[in-house]
């Protein structure tokens, strides 16, 4: 029962995590510039095909 | 599939914090944007990128960077990264470098440092490790200050080896040496100056007296100073009259009391104002003797009295040292 309570945090907590980092994410290039010229973090940019 | 991997891995997670994630198409003005400024051979999709905060390269790939190899990559992109900086940093480092920029632009090269300051927490100044914008621009003004600093350096270097306006140019190293200390790159070129200069037996008294003139002009920058810097720098022209250091002292003396200030004399035989530095304890006398630690006074009415010297005013000090010379 403890285990399954922190397994069931843990979920949420990682969920929650991604979520805000989705919407944390810049939309734009000159938006994750502005973002990474601030905080000094680099930029992870994955180009592909929006599917 | 490597976006994905990104978003849902959650042993990735702590990772891919440490960076500014972003998607891009590859039909979008943004693909255009990078692919000319970083352009990366080939033409399969995907295209990763790890791009420093000041805009440089770090990494860029046509991979989807599987098993260890995109942990690895990250790892080591980051290394090269630099530091970053949270809310609190960026706000304390934005001010820190606008008022170091105005008082740059000034010439103002003690307040440009004393601006930047508060930055070397984050690491020695002119050399902070991290590509944040305003760090950037921290650093780059804290290498103009260094550059600045060795000109001045080798400009004093060469009049002190010609042997002429020798105490100017002393007095100009104790200044920089004070101006630019909390600069890690020029300290140690500095500081070995000042110990080959101080060595030189011709050169050590000037020195001593070089630091005393800068010591009573730093006075006046503190709030209420102004007063006790005048009164430390009268004191110092009465001592070092005759000396190299007296015209210097002068000069300084004016830009601090202005013009029209009289530098007092001791005539002996005549009546002057002895005070303390407070100048609550005033008394017109003449000077009878000076005895060990004290002082006989003779007032206008014939009476005398005795006084500690360490009572009276620096300047009143500095007479009666110079009176025994």
């Amino acid at each position: 029962m403890r285990q399954a309570v922190l397994a069931l945090i843990v979920l949420v907590t990682v969920a929650s995590d991604i979520r805000d980092a989705a919407a944390a994410a810049p939309r734009s290039l000159a938006e994750a510039q502005n973002v990474a010229q601030l905080t000094g973090l680099p930029i992870l940019a994955i180009a592909g095909r929006d599917t | 599939m490597l976006e994905k991997r990104l978003v849902s891995d959650r042993k990735l997670a702590p990772l891919v914090a440490q960076f500014v994630p972003l998607k891009v198409d590859v039909s979008s003005a943004d693909w255009r944007t990078l692919s000319s400024q970083y352009p990366v051979a080939g033409n399969t999709i995907p295209v990763v990128y790890v791009i420093r905060a000041d805009g440089q390269k770090i990494f860029g790939a046509r991979k989807a960077l599987s098993g260890d190899e995109l942990p690895r990559m990250l790892r080591a992109a980051r290394g090269q990264a630099g530091g970053t900086l949270n809310a609190q940093q960026q706000s304390v480092v934005r001010s820190a470098v606008a008022e170091a920029r105005d008082a740059f632009n000034q010439g103002q090269v003690a307040k440009t440092i004393k601006a930047l300051r508060p930055l070397a927490k984050l690491g020695p100044l002119g050399q902070i490790p991290c590509y944040a914008k305003a760090v950037v621009e921290a650093n780059s003004l804290a290498q103009k200050l260094v550059d600045r600093g060795r000109t001045e350096l080798k400009k004093i270097q060469q009049t002190l080896a010609k042997n002429k306006e020798v105490f100017p140019a002393l007095l100009a190293l104790v200044t920089v040496e004070r101006a630019y200390r909390p600069l890690n790159a020029l300290n140690r070129e500095i500081g070995s100056v000042l110990r080959e200069t101080s060595r030189k037996t011709e050169f050590k008294p000037l020195l001593a007296q070089a630091k005393a003139i800068d010591k009573a002009r730093l006075r006046a920058t503190a709030r209420g100073g102004l007063a006790k810097a005048v009164r430390e720098m009268t004191a110092l022209v009465i001592l070092y009259r005759g000396d190299a250091a007296e015209a210097t002292a002068r000069v300084e003396l004016e830009k601090l009391a202005g013009k029209d200030f009289q530098v007092p004399e001791l005539v002996p035989g005549e009546l002057r104002t002895w005070q303390d530095d407070t100048g609550k304890f005033r008394i017109v006398a003449k000077l009878v003797e000076h005895r060990g630690s004290k002082v006989e006074l003779e007032r206008e009415t014939g009476d005398r009295v005795t006084v500690p010297i360490t009572r009276l005013s620096t300047v009143d000090r500095a007479l009666l040292r110079a009176a025994q010379k």
